[in-house]
């Protein structure tokens, strides 16, 4: 298994959840030294993902963009709100899975009426939940 | 990049093409130096390597200068030399005026007007231009060339008269360092200085401007070597307009009428002898066939690969040997002939004739050549002037040619050159989108400088493309810059991180954001650039999402920097403030200012309270407690919203501090900063938070009797000298105000210094009510002015400060306590017109002081009583207190400065459940006061009501009189473990009496019995009703009746509500 780093972008290009996930068998020192790159990579992808949700009706957008060796993969959701994970395993299948279900959770959280649009969530339900599709999926 | 290229072995660019041969006039034995200066069987310095072409055209040029020689011995040479070399001649004359110094028989130096020197800068100007820069190149080549040649014999290629040997150039600085190379080759009778010029001499059509200056300027040398001997950098001093267009017309005769046709019969000849027997299927066979049967023989054999030693600019360090093709392998010539065809511009068969060798050389393993051959096809494809039939195909060839010169041969210069072409043709056909892949594909870890310049323009090609791409700008101008960083730009690389900064501004993507803050504190630091460091670090300091310990190490390097910074600009760290620090964090909007008297934790539900004071305000109105001018004066008060204040007495300011990072931090000499008016107007004017960050500390005289209070002038201040934030934590802080003059004091922020070092002012501007009256308030986001900060300083009042006594946390559904309110006048005026509106008013009644000792339960057994209610509709949550009356004043009651008076307030459990008791007080002074009318007072209690018993009564008409009724209850006990007592039965009605049926009130064993409820029992209880006899009949037809039980158990009491119609 290897490292993810999962992003959920807002419509005004704001990072309103961002998760890394990894196997517990490796340290998290490994993540601290390389979570600005992550950012960084994300951030940038975002313009791919802006070219790219256009030309499809598709809201998963499979992977739009690559850094060295590691891709970032995209899911659009209706409200022009944006998943986005970076991988360096080519895996469209689990990704594409993972995506819907976190989807289906992220739409939850979106019904609560309490939940302002494009705001960080940091409901901890919400993160157990992301994790636990994560561990199934990828 | 694109000029510095020395021969390599895997492309003809650089190999010769033609070879000019320059002779002068004045030579006595014009053949005999022509064959000296170049034959054929000795190969030439340049063309002494394996794979390069030794056939190529020789062209004799006779330089003639009418001042030295005769115009018929010219002309007489000239024919000779047609005669005997052909038709590549030409006659060149040059118009020079000079003489060498040594012969001195012609004209002297001094005959040369001075104002002839200056009549033509724009000739001179022609190398002007070309000689500085080939300067530095070619003095790199020469000292490449002095390296590894100092032994072989460098034969020239043009000539020069006998007379101007090395003493009339050791005065000219671009040619000194070749003339001592030269001087060491002995034996070669006219040593010059066209050694380094050679392989640029190299035609190549498509750069014929180039080429045209170039040779001019060998054409010149040897004349501008002799007037420099005198003037140095002095070139074309004595060439006319006419010399110019001389050398104009002779290049281009040069070129037009033997170059190119040269070039052509070759590609010809190559195309028959060689590309069409390896296109057809003959070719194809023999050179499977070749593969199949030949191989051992194969590198025997002059036609395929061989392997010399290693020599060349571009070598990599450690390949002693490179593979190549000799000239006259067919592989060879097939890249010349694509070479020559790309030249005079015939992309199209270039690229089929690349395309096809290309196979050869990937069968071989020839990986250079591949490269090579890879890269012209991309060249061809995006020259073709034609449209591209798929992007990614070319980029696909660039792909594999960098791959292949970075991968397999080691070759990082070719890499790069390729990606330098291919950027420039991408940028010609505007193709940005393809550029940063181009330009990312070189940047690899071997040179950091040349990675940071490609990110950097690979960065700003994103910001180019149809749809400005501006967060791939962002990230590859970090990395442009992280790359400088590494290869010590340290300029540069603040420049780019300054650039992506600006792009991650308001974002939150707060991991990379505070990594370019940063770096950019790391590297303004390293600049010597300490302010800006200062704030790139203070800019870090507030982040969160770190872990401890790189928090830890950003206070300690900021707090480095800061004292250093502090010290370099003799600043007082203490005293002047570091606006942008952010740390601690402040909640503006939370911060309050309330009384002494205020009660604590009573912070919420603002609104509420709002709305209670202007009900009240009104109400108070309406009763007539506030009248005339006091009226106004009230309601704009109430319209303020400020805090009333009178002098000395204490005023406290809350503020929120918390601690956002995973490590203690300290606070010291935490004080208001505040400014006083005399006006009692309220602070209309706009604030400038940005400006009054940048207060000094303020300094107050201390006061005798206290040890944290300080005097500044018309108020004092609490000063706290020390507090530690834990990680994470959140804490109020409480500063005093105690204001010594009338009129007004805003608080504008909080001074307080950091880990005791950095002294930062904070700002304190709070947002007023969200306006929502206009439309244009609606459309945007728009605050009021907030006036909470705003302290309003009166002459001295009256202050209700408030008790309660005896109040219990629980009471029962329908049990009544009696408590007691205590009422104390804190203020230095009397108190008076004391009104409370409370938000329960059922649950709530409030008696006179001397009621205090009334029972609550006093009944009278058995007896009639008559009472006379005022049914009139009144608000009942708005009641006044009535306060004792002073001794011989007047009717209402004061209670003076000092003084306590204590009232008995009853609560009775109206509801079940958790209550909050909001009790609102308002109160006047006993003397009118020109600025406030009124003050109030917020109080809260909670009370919670338990359930207790549930009644159910019924009434039905008795079966023996008339005018009977039997009324039964039904008791049920909801406690779990308290029981009840039934002590008590209260009947209001003028007609009606009650009589116990079920109890025999005699016997107290049954009395006992009947009325206790254990706990979850029901019990029925019966009575029997009937008309009172001497009351007339008809005047009350339908009479209510109100009946009190009382219970008794553990001082439990209920009562009930029971309408009965006869």
């Amino acid at each position: 298994m290897s490292i993810y780093y999962f992003a959920i972008v807002g419509a005004t290009d704001n990072p309103i959840y961002e998760t890394d996930i990894i196997p517990s068998s490796r340290s998290s020192s490994l993540i601290d030294s390389s979570r600005h790159l992550n950012q960084f990579i994300v951030h940038a992808a975002l313009d791919v993902v802006e070219e790219v949700q256009w030309g499809t009706q598709a809201m998963y957008l499979k992977s739009v963009d690559r850094f060295n060796e590691q891709y970032v993969s995209a899911f659009v959701t209706a409200n022009n709100v944006k998943f986005m994970l970076l991988h360096d395993q080519k895996s469209e299948d689990s990704i594409k899975n993972f995506f819907n279900e976190v989807y289906e959770v992220y739409v939850k959280i979106l019904m609560n009426p309490f939940y302002e649009k494009n705001s960080a969530i940091t409901n901890p339900q919400f993160d157990n939940r992301v994790k636990l599709v994560a561990r199934r999926f990828l | 990049m694109l000029s510095l290229r020395g021969i390599t072995e895997h492309e003809t660019f650089d190999h010769p093409v033609a070879i000019m041969i320059v002779i002068s006039s004045t030579n006595p034995d014009p053949m005999g130096t022509i064959t000296q200066l170049y034959n054929p069987n000795i190969p030439s310095f340049t063309v002494d390597r394996p794979y390069v072409d030794p056939n190529i055209l020789r062209y004799y040029v006779l330089l003639h200068d009418p001042h030295t020689a005769s115009e018929s011995q010219a002309q007489e040479t000239f024919e000779k030399m047609r005669k005997t070399l052909g038709l590549h001649c030409h006659l060149l004359r040059i118009n020079s005026k000079a003489r060498p110094p040594e012969t001195g028989h012609l004209l002297d130096d001094t005959d040369v007007p001075s104002a002839e020197h200056d009549a033509d800068p724009a000739i001179r100007e022609i190398w002007q231009h070309q000689l500085t820069e080939s300067y530095t190149i070619e003095s790199r080549m020469q000292a490449y060339a002095a390296a590894t040649n100092s032994g072989s014999v460098g034969v020239s290629s043009s000539s020069s008269t006998n007379g101007l040997d090395s003493p009339a150039l050791s005065g000219h600085t671009r040619s000194s360092s070749v003339s001592s190379n030269v001087s060491s080759l002995q034996g070669i009778p006219p040593p010059t200085t066209t050694l380094q010029t050679t392989p640029l001499e190299v035609g190549n059509t498509s750069l014929e401007n180039e080429q045209l200056q170039q040779e001019q300027q060998k054409q010149h040398e040897p004349i501008l070597d002799e007037s420099t001997a005198t003037v140095t950098k002095q070139y074309g001093r004595y060439v006319t307009d006419d010399d110019v267009n001389a050398c104009k017309g002779m290049v281009r005769e040069f070129v037009i009428q033997s170059m190119i046709p040269f070039m052509e019969r070759n590609i010809q000849h190559w195309n028959e002898q060689v590309a069409s027997a390896r296109r057809g299927l003959t070719g194809r066979l023999f050179g499977a066939s070749r593969r199949l049967f030949g191989s051992s023989s194969r590198t025997q054999s002059t036609h395929s690969l061989q392997t010399i030693p290693a020599s060349g600019p571009n070598v990599p360090a450690g390949v002693t040997q490179v593979t190549i093709y000799p000239y006259s392998a067919p592989e060879a010539q097939m890249r010349k002939l694509a070479d020559y065809a790309f030249m005079i511009r015939d992309y199209k068969f270039a690229h089929t004739i690349y395309d096809t060798v290309r196979r050869d050389y990937a069968t071989d393993k020839a990986y250079k050549y591949h490269a090579g051959t890879q890269e012209m096809i991309g060249i061809c494809l995006l020259m073709m002037n034609q449209h591209l039939r798929s992007k990614t195909d070319v980029d696909r060839n660039f792909e594999l040619a960098v791959q292949q010169f970075l991968g397999r041969c080691r070759s990082p210069f070719q890499a790069t050159r390729t990606t330098v072409m291919y950027y420039e043709l991408l940028k010609a056909h505007r193709m940005w989108k393809e550029v940063p892949t181009a330009l990312v594909r070189m940047t690899g870890e071997d040179s950091d400088l040349r990675s940071a310049l490609f990110l950097e323009q690979a960065a700003h090609c994103f910001l180019r493309t149809p749809k400005p791409m501006v967060r791939k700008y962002g990230f590859h101008v970090v990395m442009a810059a992280h790359r400088y960083g590494k290869a010590l730009q340290r300029e540069h690389a603040l420049r780019c991180y300054k650039l992506a900064s600006l792009i991650f501004e308001d974002h939150t993507w707060s991991i990379a954001k505070s990594h370019i803050q940063f770096a950019l504190g790391r590297q303004s630091f390293h600049l010597g650039q300490l302010e800006g460091a200062a704030t790139y670090f203070a800019n870090v300091l507030a982040d969160a999402k770190q872990t401890p310990q790189q928090q830890a190490a950003h206070v300690r390097e900021f707090m480095f920097i800061y004292r250093q910074y502090t010290n370099l600009s003799g600043i007082d760290p203490l005293e002047e403030s570091l606006p942008n620090l952010r740390l601690p964090v402040f909640n503006d909007q939370h911060v309050r200012v309330s009384l002494s008297n205020a009660q604590a934790n009573n912070t919420d539900n603002q609104e509420d309270w709002a709305a209670m004071e202007r009900e009240l305000l009104e109400q108070n109105i309406a009763k007539g407690f506030i009248y005339g001018s006091k009226k106004a004066l009230a309601l704009q008060q109430q319209h303020d919203n400020r805090v009333i204040c009178a002098i000395g007495e204490p005023t406290i300011v809350h503020i929120e501090v918390s601690n956002p990072l995973q490590i203690a931090i300290q606070l010291n000499n935490i004080v208001l900063g505040c400014e006083h008016r005399e006006s009692i107007k309220p602070f209309n004017e706009k604030r400038d938070p940005e400006a009054e960050a940048y207060d000094t500390m303020v300094h107050g005289t201390s006061i005798d009797n206290s040890n944290d209070m300080y005097s500044f002038g018309p108020y004092e201040l609490q000063q706290i000298n020390e507090i530690t934030l834990e990680p994470m934590e959140k804490r109020w802080i409480n500063l005093a105000i105690i204001p010594r003059k009338e009129g007004s004091i805003l608080v504008k922020g909080v001074h307080y210094t950091l880990n005791g070092l950095v002294h930062r002012f904070h700002p304190i501007v709070k947002k007023g009510k969200r306006l929502n009256d206009t439309l244009e308030n609606r459309r945007s986001v728009v605050y009021g002015q907030d006036h909470t900060l705003d302290i309003m300083v009166t002459s001295p009042m009256p202050l209700l400060d408030l008790q309660f006594h005896n109040v219990p946390e629980t009471i029962l559904s329908g049990e009544v306590v009696q408590t007691v309110l205590e009422i104390n006048n804190k203020g230095n005026k009397g108190l008076t017109a004391l009104r409370l509106k409370s938000s329960h008013p059922s649950f709530i009644c409030i008696g006179n002081p001397e009621e205090m000792d009334k029972q609550i339960y006093g009944g009278n057994d058995g007896k009639s009583e008559k009472f006379a209610l005022d049914n009139k509709l009144y608000d009942p949550s708005v009641v006044s207190v009535s306060l004792p009356k002073k001794e011989g004043g007047s009717d209402v009651g004061v209670v003076n400065s000092g003084q306590t008076t204590l009232v008995p307030l009853w609560i009775r459990g109206d509801r079940i459940g958790k209550h909050t008791f909001k009790f609102l007080f308002s109160y006047q002074s006993e003397e009118d006061d020109a600025a406030i009318a009124h003050r109030t007072m917020r109080y809260t209690l909670n009370v919670q009501v338990l359930p207790s018993l549930k009644i159910n009564a019924f009434t039905r008409p008795s079966a023996a009189t008339v005018n009977e009724y039997i009324l039964g209850i039904e008791i049920e006990n909801l406690q779990t473990v308290a029981g009840f007592q039934l002590t008590q039965l209260n009947a209001a009605s003028p007609i009606w009496s009650i009589v116990p049926l079920s109890i025999c009130t005699d016997s107290k064993q049954d009395v006992e019995a009947k009325t206790a409820i254990p706990p979850r029992q029901t019990t029925f209880a019966y009575y029997k009703v009937s008309k009172l006899q001497d009351v007339s009949e008809g005047a009350k037809p339908a009479a209510l009746n109100i009946t009190k039980l009382v219970f008794v158990s553990l001082c439990f009491h209920l009562s009930l509500l029971d309408n009965t119609y006869p």
